[in-house]
């Protein structure tokens, strides 16, 4: 065979390889996205981080924010290495708050991630609410897991913390189908999500790193920093490039109070074993505040000696916090509560942490406990009518109902409740009213045309 | 050095890639997909006992230029899901092609040592340039986690115009024979598959461990083309740098170690298929040589992903010290 014709046959078929394995060119929009959102106020700005199909080039990216309408946004192209871009992409100053869908356009492609960007009125910068579950409910089989997760999604709404942390084990079976399920479910929370990976989630990986992306990240929220760690990174271990890298997330924090969530908890059992005393320590220097963790699928309080805080929730330093599953199967042996599906209501005040645990009913005190789920619901009673149940032992304060009425007449909250938001689409308007609901009680909440 | 880059694709860019496809992105051996890769681990060395010889004789032959033309394709559609995607353990559709490109990446392989039989081993820096451009490969992780694999289609496509069809003639007595592997350099294989890896282990989804091995692929050049000269030195440098990783993690990341590890694995190889090893003891086929790398690529994933067995991590002394013992031995050892 001449030379000329090896060289055509062998340059062809390169040709072709290079072409069927990177037509179309493809975008991938790294981050914001579900579970790394940015969350900012209108005028402020956000990291885009892009992966391109053809590296080394800078075509241009236009990016909107779309929520009822699209809304373009400014973007400038900060840094590109090989295939990566990063962009700074300006929100303008006229949004409404709200979540918004990010969408890029670039080279004729678009992409487009729902609920990636989320501006805020105002930022949560003194006092801040979070909701932390872990260790989701089993999706598949009879649908209950489905149904106990549509709870979930309903009383974190009710309860309208400023974010919501997703601390790992998304889903138990590692298929396309079950995180694409619980993406569509994460993506119903009205408020900000942040996801991270657990040690399922290494069973389908693919799945997990196409739907939630990056396993281990850093969210700033206006003066606080969120660290999410992956703890499945070298089974169930911290490895030292992840180890240099959540050093150098705290010594950049820049004065922000930073909040660490890992799915593996640092103590006891079934625990994280290497570089727990480093991790210990750096929480201890940058005076992190609560440490959120999963996992154990029961409820369980450490200081940061390690030592499990059976008697009392108040101790100085950081707060290691293992919260029980959300949904998925419980484990007596891990449990210094009652065993409940449920999640964690966090308080804070600054860098101070002001409630973190639930006052279990009966005598004994279990300090360690999370909300039992199950014990918050609306009840329709007619157009414009709702009665709220709490059941918790515990007030909640600055509740947020969702009100659906098909009438668009202005109407006007009675005797409880102040009308925060009127979100209109279509034939029917949802009314979003704030009120405090005292323990074990019944609140009504009624709007009337005015 | 066309022959060296054929000869050295197989262990050192194409078994390394599935391991680390499968070690870092997932692996499911209870479904197809991951049943396809471990038949294709053992099929392999099987299909080299039964058929290696023969394919040689073919492959200097046009079979021997079609099969790495086949390769470019199937390296072409082995690539194309993780393009911008990921590694997907249930994807049959992902890992067929990229299995059968393992068929091609041996046929290819021998093929090399067909060709250096006729030709002769050629000169250190032959081997060197294949170390870089192996290196080169590696690096291009660093763009997108699994493009090596389209690596490989172009090393392939370059062995396709390098290596013009040849008829049959008179046989001719061969120029170079593979060399024996000895249990020492068999055991050196596995400690640098262990030892060179476990950046990647490491690092994992995050592929700045692509200059690592691009670095200690570049050293191996060095390692081959200096050989003998510092052979001993690396030798020893290698077995400490591998005693230190085992007492004090850190030193995975530092390109100190990788250039280190990646010299020695230039000296071992160099000496290896170059000069073949002397001494007495019981020798393997040189494709022994690939399977206790293998070995030790799968062994560093088993035990650094068990990083919390800090007793396992110490038991890594031991090869290095019996290393040692025997590298001394064989200096001490007048020659018969």
């Amino acid at each position: 065979m001449p030379g000329p014709l090896r060289f055509l046959l062998a340059g062809g078929a390169l040709l072709v390889a290079v072409l069927v394995s990177v037509l179309p060119v493809g975008l991938d929009l790294v981050t914001p996205r579900l579970g790394i959102p940015a969350v900012l106020l209108p005028g402020e700005t956000f990291t885009l981080e892009l992966r391109s199909g053809l590296p080394f080039r800078s075509p241009e990216v236009r990016v909107w924010l779309v929520g009822e309408d699209a809304h373009p946004c400014t973007a400038t192209e900060v840094s590109r290495r090989g295939a990566a871009r990063t962009l700074e992409v300006s929100v303008p100053e006229t949004l409404a708050a709200g979540s918004y869908t990010l969408k890029v356009e670039s080279q004729g492609l678009e992409r487009s991630r729902p609920n990636a960007v989320h501006l805020l009125t105002a930022l949560p910068d003194e006092s801040c609410t979070l909701v932390q579950l872990a260790d989701l409910p089993v999706f598949g089989g009879d649908g209950s897991g489905e149904q106990l997760m549509a709870t979930l999604v309903e009383e974190i709404n009710l309860i309208a913390p400023d974010l919501v942390l997703v601390t790992g084990d998304i889903n138990y079976s590692g298929s396309w189908e079950h995180f694409d399920l619980a993406l569509e479910f994460l993506g119903r929370f009205e408020m900000p999500v942040l996801t991270c990976i657990g040690n399922h989630e290494y069973k389908g990986l693919a799945g997990f790193l196409t739907a939630f992306g990056l396993p281990r990240h850093v969210v700033d929220v206006g003066g606080r920093r969120f660290i999410s760690l992956d703890s499945g990174h070298g089974r169930d271990q911290l490895t030292e490039s992840q180890h240099a890298w959540v050093r150098e997330a705290f010594e950049t924090r820049d004065g922000r109070d930073t909040i660490v969530q890992l799915h593996h908890p640092l103590f006891w059992k079934r625990n994280l074993e290497v570089h727990v005393g480093d991790l210990v320590e750096l929480c201890t220097e940058h005076e992190v505040p609560i440490v959120l963790s999963g996992h154990l699928h029961g409820d369980q309080l450490f200081d940061a000696t390690g030592t499990s805080r059976r008697d009392n929730n108040e101790f100085p330093g950081t707060k290691y916090v293992v919260t029980t599953a959300a949904g998925a199967d419980l484990r007596p042996p891990y449990a210094a509560s009652p065993l409940h599906h449920g999640y964690r209501l966090i308080r804070l005040e600054g860098n101070a942490v002001l409630d973190y645990t639930y006052d279990w009913p009966g005598d004994v005190d279990y300090p360690s406990c999370s909300i039992p789920v199950g014990h918050l619901r609306v009840e329709p009673v007619g157009e414009g009518h709702v009665r709220v149940h709490n059941e918790l032992t515990e007030a909640l304060f600055g509740a947020v109902v969702s009100i659906a009425v098909a009438d668009p007449a202005p109407r006007r909250p009675v005797d409880h409740g102040e009308v925060i938001e009127v979100r209109r689409g279509g034939e029917s308007s949802t009314w979003r009213v704030r009120v405090d609901l005292p323990a074990r009680s019944v609140t009504s909440i009624e709007l009337i045309p005015e | 050095m066309f022959s060296w880059l054929a000869i050295l694709q197989l262990p050192l860019l194409y078994l390394p890639l599935m391991v680390v496809g499968l070690g870092v992105w997932g692996s499911d051996f209870d479904e197809l997909p991951g049943r396809l890769f471990i038949g294709t681990f053992l099929l392999l060395p099987l299909v080299d006992l039964l058929l290696g010889r023969r394919w040689e004789r073919a492959a200097c032959g046009l079979p021997g230029t079609l099969l790495p033309l086949l390769g470019v394709l199937l390296a072409g559609l082995a690539y194309r899901p993780v393009h911008l995607g990921y590694w997907d353990e249930h994807s049959a559709a992902q890992a067929l092609p990229f299995c059968v490109l393992g068929l091609c990446s041996w046929g290819v392989s021998r093929a090399g040592v067909a060709r250096l039989r006729e030709d002769g081993a050629g000169a250190p820096p032959a081997l060197a340039g294949a170390f870089l451009l192996l290196g080169v490969c590696w690096w291009s992780t660093a763009l997108y986690p699994l493009l090596p694999t389209l690596g490989l289609g172009a090393i392939f496509a370059v062995l396709v115009v390098a290596w013009p069809p040849r008829t049959p003639e008179a046989p001719a007595p061969p120029r170079w024979s593979p060399p024996r592997t000895t249990a020492l350099l068999a055991f050196g294989a596995l400690l640098l598959g262990l030892d060179l890896f476990l950046v990647v282990w490491d690092y994992r989804h995050d592929s700045s461990w692509a200059w690592h091995l691009f670095a200690a692929f570049g050293a191996a050049g060095v390692g081959a083309l200096l050989g003998g000269r510092i052979g001993q030195v690396v030798l020893l440098l290698g077995a400490i740098n591998f005693a230190l990783l085992a007492v004090h993690r850190p030193w995975v990341l530092q390109p100190a170690h990788s250039i280190i590890a990646g010299l020695a694995l230039g000296v071992l190889l160099e000496r290896t298929v170059r000069r073949g090893s002397s001494g007495s003891e019981r020798r393997a086929p040189l494709g022994a040589w690939s399977v206790f790398w293998v070995l030790g690529l799968v062994l560093g994933l088993t035990l650094y992903q068990n990083l919390a067995f800090a007793g396992w991590r110490v038991l890594l002394l031991l090869p290095p010290l019996v290393l040692l013992v025997r590298a001394r031995r064989q200096v001490t050892t007048p020659p018969s």
